[in-house]
Formats: structure tokens, C-alpha cells, sequence
């Protein structure tokens, strides 16, 4: 086969994995605005249909990439803006860092595809579910293939509104839509270091392509044109974003609420990939960090604060999904500091071990409870705990600390580090308050000057 | 002067009167609702075909032959309008459209064809004086309307005062004295009061919150404040006063993105959003950059017809369920999960979702941020973040909650749908491929110099 031969067929490939949940997106919202009832052998069908297809496509891309020895290539997908003083191409980047999670992307979201079929039997909103669930595929995949910073920030969106929109699937409740819009606005807000980073991308290097940030090294090396100050400012404003995809502290509120979304999805998201979009925003980045030391080092922080945070409020939950939300949040914060260390295969490898066995747990949580009260009818007690994994007493090293800090620790725990009620207190409430004020101010003026009540 | 192939431009002008003219031989409310939509829709095609046709033509400005006979050849079509005059249309139709069988009141419809007519011709008018005159004659439809609705409106007092300022400012362009030196201020002014920028804003949410949704999108979404920004001020101002006018439009956009998430009825957030977003437009066009005047252009018909499908829709809900506010979630998502997917979906079109029209724009205005002001750029961002939360607060609480008793159905009407469709797929298909788009707003975007 030529290198030429080989290049098309590994563009070609590539771009049908990501057309294939297009595809999908696109029946089932044609689906939807007809107003027919769902038929789940068809839905069924589609997701099956979808994931050989994609993973088909990844796989031979992957296949090609390793047997021609390629490091890194650009599929180009065209110029999406031309005018005479700015110029925008898209591309996609198939590199050792992209194809193995846009094969497992596909795969996890097609498995998950295929339980949820079952799982959200005769659920109403099941269209709903399923056209949000293929625009979060679609999200995820640009996210993970994206060439420049453009095309990476429109999956980032995909990713964030279906997910505040699943979290909010159980819509008749109150608690689902407030929870969904949380998390929606700590997307947004953090969104905006994306978008900085791609200003300031555009503003020093001309354009937001990763191969102008990173140089032509294939991942996870890179020679980047930014001077060390420049790459500082630009990893922060990366890590801001990914933090909060990745609910790293103070933004780690809104993990363990999303999880009132239907399990399918919350595996998907919180347990698999959505989850993990901020950890590969920061391997993908891992170069511009290892440029600057300080922003690597700030990454290692927030992952070693998250992580502590994470584990000592894991501990003391009640509810099996918010167990498995902050144990998600403990192993997504170490697989940061491992980027922050600059450990990139080794975070690669926890990224896709932790991702496989999270959602498995959190597909199976449901069913396991329904388990465990069958064994304890079955058996007319409580289920007992396996004494044998006890930790003998001289393991307990935390008893060494006084007691007095260990129940602060403890009311800390179970208030989840309050990182929610500051964030309400000190800036929501005031920014709330501040446009309320010059709200009633522009009512009273109107008021005044026309000599009119409210409802006028 | 060269001219159109047909009177396509005429016709467009002519039609709206026309039918206002025979509406008042119609008796029935549904009679006048299919005429309001069937003008509208005829009108719309006429300026599409106006815009074809001049495209072909391969000029910078273009007169109308039936127009040029009469001897009103300062009314034609350029390289600016050329998008802007199905634009308006465009507007009309959708609002005619989605009201087709909801019946409207005789009166109303006639208003709105007379201010249809001459708003097309005021976006056609080449000349500072035609500009004025017909910015003036804006005024016509509010006159016709009852005195006690004008009396204490903050809308008309502001309409009164830009008209007057537009009259100074046209009449004052390129002469000397105390109106020479008076005429670019009044017409900033004027741009601040018509175009809704802080302080001047506050009328816009008034309007969207005590007047009907239909007429506050059609007196707004054209955007005429920019229109007389583009024809009369920026190409005569100072760098100063272009700076100026870009400060308070980047100021107006946050402000207003703040003041949509604490709003409690849903149309006034409705407002404050549109308030920022087309805040942005003037952003754009007052840049010194050309890629910053495309993305003003841009944003100038992706806001305005997003605006226009999202409160649509939001009509549509309002004439099922009454006035709405947003204290808390209402429910009835599945009675009308088609309406409430529209909602969302011009919600997010109209704030400059990845995929659609108003992206393209923003990534433009991004791209001219990062020469005019490059540390502030970020406002912008910041802006439509806020907007796009309030959106899905919105959403969240129009049709989100307690499943409530049945009652009629609140599923969207088949006019209503396919208007929703056809916006979107619009939005859409532009935002997926902006570049023959692009193109067109950048040869406009060169007359600002």
C-alpha cells in the first residue's frame, strides 16, 4: 500500500467514526420531531449499527496508523471560515493519544447505548434520552479528535448541555433541573478559560491549531513556540477549563448531584468519559505543561487537593451513587496529578483501567441493591459484611490524629467541604444581589419618569 | 444606474401597503391572518429574488427599474442590504407565520404591514436624507395605534427622541456650523437609544414586558439602531467615538447577560437577552477591523432571527398558558415536547451555540477582540456564557416540573412547527457552512471602511 493509499484510508476511516453518531444524532431527532413512539428494536439497531461502524472505523485507522508507522496525522475537514483577514480550518489530530480514547469513546458509549435500550424500557422521555445520549457521542468524539481548539470547544458544548440536560432527565422533580442547571453553570464559567486560551492561542501564535501550540512532535512530545510565560498563562486557563469538567475543587459540588440523571447516562458521563474530558484536556496539553513548571505544578495541586477532598467525603456517604461519584472524583484527581507529573502513558493507561471499571460499577449499582435485598429475603436478615476484610486495629493510623480534628474532619465530610455554600455565599449571592439592585433602580427610573405602576 | 432585471424591490415595499389596504375590506380575524401570512411570505420572496438577482448583476449598489421610473432611485440595493432586506422580511414572515389560525385583530395586522413596508424601504433608502425621512416614518404605525398606549411608553418617548436625532444628524452631515459639529454626537445618540446600549437600554425590557411579544420582536429584532449606525455614523466618526460606541456595547452586553439571570418574567429575560446579544452587533461593526464588522453582520441576522424563532416560540407557549414567569418550574414538558425542544434550541441558537449562525459571528467578533482589545475579548465570552445559562434557566422552568392537569393541547400548531424547522434548519445550514454567507457580509463589511 503507498503512503498516499494509506493517508486516505486513514482520513477516510476516521472520518466516519465520528459520522457514525452524527448519523445517529440526526435519526433519532427526526425520530423525536415526528412524534412517534419509540420503537426499541429499531433504537436497538441504531446504537449497534453505530458502534460497529465507528469502532470499525477507529480500529482501522488505528491498525493503519501502527503498521505505516505514522505519529501524528491531520485529517483536514475543510475551511469552515475565508474571509480576507482571518482564516479558519478544521482538522481533526489522529495521534497515539486520540485513537485509542476515540476507540474507546465509541465502544463504552455504544455498550452503555445498547444497556440503556433495556434499562429505560417504556420510560417516558426514552426519545428524549436517546438524542441527547448521541449528541453527547458526538461531543465526546470531537473532543477527543480535535485538531485545533475551535472544534475541541464546540464538542466541550456538546458535551456540557447534554449533560445538564440528562442530569435533568427526571424533570417532573424539582431537585434533577436545579441540579442540571448547577452543573451547566460551572460548565459556562469555566468554559471561558477554553475560550481565553484560544484568544490568547490566536493573539501569540496566529491561529488555535494544536500543531501550531505543540509544534509537529507527535504527542506526547512537543516543542511549542510559546515563550515560558506565555505557556504558564495558557496551561492555567486549560487547567481552569478542565477543571471544571472534571470537577476539581472549589467546582466539585456538582459531580455527585449529577447523579440524579438515569444510570445509563451517569455511568456514560460520570463514571466513563464526560468525567474525564478535563483529564484530556490536560494530557492533551501535557507538552505546554511540561514548558512551564508552575502551571504543572498548579495542575498537581488541584489534583492532590481534589483527591484528599474526594476520599474523606467518599467515605461518609450514604447512597451507593454518590460513593462511586467521589470515588470517581479520587481516581480522576490522581490521573491529574500523574499529568501534572508528567506521567502521561501511565495517566493514558489509569484514564481507560479507571473509566472501564467506574461505569461497569455504576451500571451495575442499581441492580445490586435490587440483589442485595433479594439475599436479604432470601436469607431474613441483613446482609452481612465480610469480617475477614476488616483492617486490624493497628491499621487505623487516622486514630493517631486528636479526636477533635478527626470529628471536624468528619461534620467537613458530611457537609462536603461546605466548597458549595462558599461558592453560593461569596459569589453567586453577591452577583445575584448586585443585578437585582440595578434592576430595581432601571424599574424605579422607568417608574418615575413615565408616572406608571408595574403592571401598566 | 443599474438596475434590477425586475421590480423585485418594488414589489416588496409595495406588497405589505397593499395588503394593508385590502385587509380592511376582510371582515373575518382569520381572513386577515392568512393575508397578514400570505403577504409576508410573497414579500419575502420578492426580496430573495431582489437579492438574487442582484448578486448576478455583479455591482456595488443596484436601483430598481420600476423605483428608478418613478424617480426613486436613492431607494435600491447594495452590498449591505442586499442580506438585510430578506432579513427584515424574513422577520415578518415568521412572526405572521407562526400566528397563522390563532386569528389577529384587523388593526394590528394593518400596522404591521404599514410598518413592514416601510421599514424594507428604509433598509433600501441609499441617501442621509431618505434615511431620515423614512426613520422618521417609523413613527406611522405607533400613531395609528390608540393615544393612551403611546402615552406613557417609554418605547415611543424613545422613538420620538432618536427621530429627532437622526433628523439633526442627516440633516448636519457635511455641513459646518454648530449642526456640522452637532450632527455625529446626535447621531450616537441616536445609535444608543434606537440600538438599546447602557444607559439608553432600558426601554427594550420594558417593551418585551408589557407590550405584546410579536410587536416587541418586530420592533426590535430588526435592529434599525444599527442600520443608521452603519448608513450615517460609522462611516463619519472619529476613532474616539467609534471606541466609545464599542466600550458601551461591550459594557451593554454583560450588563444586560447579568440582568437576564435575575429576571423573574420570562419575556423581560427574553428582552435583557436580546438586549446583549445584538449589543454584541454594534461591538462588531464599531471595531476598527473588517473580520470584526463581518462578525457584526453576521451577528446582526443571526441574533435577530434566533430572537425572532425563540420568541416565537415562547408566544406559542404564552397563547396556551397565558403570561409566564420564572419563579418556578411550570411542568408541561410532555404535552408539548416539540415546543419545548424549540425553545431550547433557538434559546441556544440565538446565545451562539457550536453549529449555528450566531457562532460564526461570535468566532469573528473573537477574532477582531484580539486586535482592537485583546484582554477584554473575553467579555464577550463571558456575556453569552450568562445568556446561555438564562436560556436554560428558562427552559427549566417553562416546561420542566410536576406533570400538571390535563387540558387542552399545547402541542405546537403545524404552521408553528414548520416555521420552528425551517428557522432552525437555516440556522443550521448557515452555521455549518458560513462561507458563501461570510463572503456577502464581508463585501458589506468593506463599506465601513
Amino acid at each position: 500500500m503507498t503512503p498516499e493509499t494509506t493517508r486516505i484510508l486513514l482520513e477516510t476511516s476516521t472520518v466516519t467514526g465520528l459520522v457514525a453518531p452524527a448519523l445517529l444524532f440526526a435519526f433519532f431527532s427526526a425520530w423525536a420531531l415526528t412524534g412517534r413512539p419509540p420503537q426499541e428494536r429499531i433504537f436497538g439497531a441504531a446504537i449497534r449499527i453505530t458502534m460497529i461502524v465507528s469502532v470499525a472505523a477507529f480500529l482501522l485507522a488505528g491498525a493503519l496508523f501502527v503498521t505505516s508507522g505514522t505519529r501524528t496525522l491531520e485529517v483536514p475537514l475543510g475551511t469552515w471560515i475565508s474571509t480576507s483577514s482571518s482564516h479558519l480550518d478544521l482538522a481533526l489530530l489522529c495521534d497515539r493519544l486520540s485513537l485509542p480514547l476515540a476507540i474507546y469513546s465509541s465502544l463504552l458509549s455504544g455498550i452503555v447505548g445498547i444497556f440503556a435500550i433495556r434499562y429505560m424500557t417504556r420510560e417516558p422521555g426514552f426519545t428524549r434520552f436517546f438524542v441527547l445520549f448521541a449528541l453527547f457521542w458526538i461531543g465526546m468524539l470531537l473532543v477527543v479528535l480535535a485538531g485545533n481548539v475551535e472544534l475541541l470547544y464546540g464538542g466541550w458544548e456538546f458535551v456540557g448541555v447534554s449533560s445538564a440536560l440528562l442530569i435533568a432527565y427526571f424533570h417532573e422533580r424539582p431537585d434533577p433541573c436545579a441540579n442540571g442547571i448547577r452543573a451547566y453553570i460551572v460548565y459556562k464559567i469555566c468554559d471561558l478559560g477554553l475560550i481565553a486560551a484560544a484568544l490568547l492561542c490566536h493573539h501569540w501564535l496566529g491561529g488555535g491549531d494544536f500543531n501550531l501550540l505543540f509544534g509537529t512532535a507527535a504527542w506526547p512530545a512537543g516543542d511549542s513556540a510559546l515563550t515560558g510565560g506565555q505557556a504558564l498563562i495558557i496551561g492555567l486557563l486549560f487547567a481552569f477549563s478542565a477543571a471544571g469538567k472534571s470537577a476539581q475543587v472549589p467546582f466539585s459540588g456538582w459531580l455527585p448531584r449529577a447523579m440524579e440523571g438515569p444510570t445509563p447516562s451517569s455511568a456514560i458521563f460520570y463514571g466513563a468519559l464526560s468525567v474525564h474530558a478535563g483529564a484530556f484536556l490536560l494530557l492533551r496539553i501535557g507538552p505546554l505543561l511540561q514548558q512551564a513548571p508552575l502551571a504543572a505544578a498548579a495542575v498537581i495541586c488541584m489534583g492532590l487537593a481534589t483527591a484528599t477532598y474526594a476520599t474523606l467525603v467518599g467515605r461518609v456517604q450514604t447512597d451507593i451513587k454518590s460513593a462511586l461519584a467521589y470515588s470517581a472524583l479520587t481516581q480522576v484527581s490522581i490521573i491529574i496529578v500523574e499529568i501534572g507529573c508528567g506521567l502521561r502513558y501511565l495517566a493514558l493507561l489509569h484514564l481507560i483501567g479507571h473509566a472501564a471499571v467506574r461505569s461497569l460499577q455504576i451500571l451495575r449499582s442499581p441492580s445490586l441493591l435490587h440483589d442485595r435485598h433479594e439475599l436479604e429475603d432470601a436469607t431474613g436478615g441483613a446482609a452481612g459484611t465480610n469480617t475477614t476484610m476488616l483492617r486490624p486495629s493497628w491499621f487505623h493510623t487516622e486514630r493517631l490524629l486528636p479526636q477533635a480534628f478527626r470529628r471536624f474532619i468528619f461534620r467537613l465530610s458530611l457537609e462536603r467541604g461546605n466548597w458549595d455554600s462558599a461558592l453560593e455565599t461569596f459569589v453567586v449571592t453577591p452577583f445575584l444581589a448586585l443585578f437585582r439592585a440595578a434592576d430595581r433602580i432601571e424599574r424605579a427610573v422607568i417608574q418615575r419618569i413615565f408616572k406608571r405602576g408595574e403592571s401598566s | 444606474m443599474i438596475t434590477l432585471h425586475a421590480p423585485y424591490l418594488a414589489l416588496a415595499i409595495a406588497l405589505p401597503l397593499l395588503a394593508a389596504v385590502v385587509s380592511r375590506q376582510i371582515t373575518k380575524e382569520r381572513g386577515t391572518g392568512a393575508l397578514f401570512s400570505a403577504a409576508t411570505i410573497v414579500t419575502l420572496l420578492a426580496t430573495l429574488a431582489a437579492g438574487a438577482d442582484f448578486a448576478g448583476l455583479g455591482a456595488q449598489v443596484a436601483g430598481d427599474p420600476l423605483l428608478v421610473r418613478l424617480g426613486l432611485d436613492s431607494l435600491g440595493i447594495d452590498v449591505l442590504n442586499n442580506a438585510l432586506l430578506p432579513f427584515v422580511a424574513g422577520l415578518f414572515a415568521i412572526v405572521a407565520f407562526a400566528q397563522v389560525g390563532a386569528g389577529a385583530p384587523a388593526g394590528a395586522v394593518r400596522r404591521t404591514l404599514v410598518a413592514e413596508s416601510i421599514l424594507l424601504a428604509l433598509f433600501a433608502a441609499q441617501t442621509p436624507a431618505w434615511i431620515a425621512g423614512l426613520f422618521a416614518a417609523t413613527l406611522l404605525p405607533e400613531l395609528l395605534r390608540p393615544e393612551s398606549s403611546r402615552r406613557r411608553s417609554p418605547f415611543f418617548a424613545s422613538l420620538v427622541a432618536a427621530v429627532f436625532l437622526v433628523s439633526l444628524g442627516a440633516f448636519g452631515l457635511g455641513r459646518g456650523g454648530f449642526l456640522g459639529a452637532a450632527a455625529l454626537p446626535a447621531l450616537l445618540a441616536a445609535v444608543f437609544l434606537r440600538k438599546g446600549i447602557f444607559p439608553l437600554h432600558s426601554w427594550t425590557l420594558d417593551l418585551y414586558e408589557h407590550a405584546s411579544l410579536s410587536r416587541a420582536i418586530l420592533l426590535t429584532t430588526p435592529q434599525v439602531g444599527a442600520l443608521i449606525a452603519v448608513r450615517l455614523f460609522i462611516p463619519n466618526a472619529s476613532s474616539d467615538m467609534l471606541s466609545l460606541l464599542a466600550g458601551a456595547a461591550l459594557f451593554t452586553a454583560v450588563y444586560s447577560a447579568g440582568l437576564a439571570c435575575v429576571q423573574r418574567d420570562a419575556a423581560r429575560g427574553l428582552g435583557a437577552i436580546f438586549v446583549s446579544q445584538s449589543a454584541l452587533v454594534v461591538l462588531g461593526l464599531a471595531s476598527s477591523t473588517t473580520i470584526g464588522a463581518t462578525g457584526g453582520l453576521c451577528l446582526w441576522i443571526s441574533s435577530g432571527l434566533a430572537t425572532a424563532g425563540f420568541g416565537t416560540t415562547y408566544m406559542a407557549l404564552t397563547a396556551r398558558r397565558g403570561r409566564l414567569t420564572l419563579d418556578a418550574n411550570q411542568g408541561g414538558f410532555e404535552r408539548t415536547p416539540h415546543l419545548a425542544a424549540s425553545f431550547l434550541v433557538l434559546g441556544l441558537a440565538s446565545v451562539g451555540f457550536p453549529g449555528t449562525l450566531g457562532f460564526v459571528g461570535q468566532e469573528a467578533l473573537y477574532d477582531a477582540s484580539l486586535l482592537d482589545f485583546p484582554h477584554l475579548g473575553i467579555l464577550v465570552a463571558l456575556a453569552t456564557a450568562l445568556n446561555g445559562i438564562t436560556v436554560l434557566r428558562a427552559y427549566f422552568a417553562l416546561f420542566c416540573g410536576a406533570p400538571s392537569k390535563p387540558s387542552a393541547t399545547e402541542h405546537l400548531s403545524r404552521h408553528e412547527l414548520i416555521a420552528c424547522v425551517l428557522l432552525l434548519l437555516a440556522l443550521i445550514g448557515v452555521g455549518l457552512a458560513p462561507s458563501a454567507f461570510l463572503a456577502s457580509r464581508q463585501a458589506a463589511a468593506s463599506l465601513l471602511g
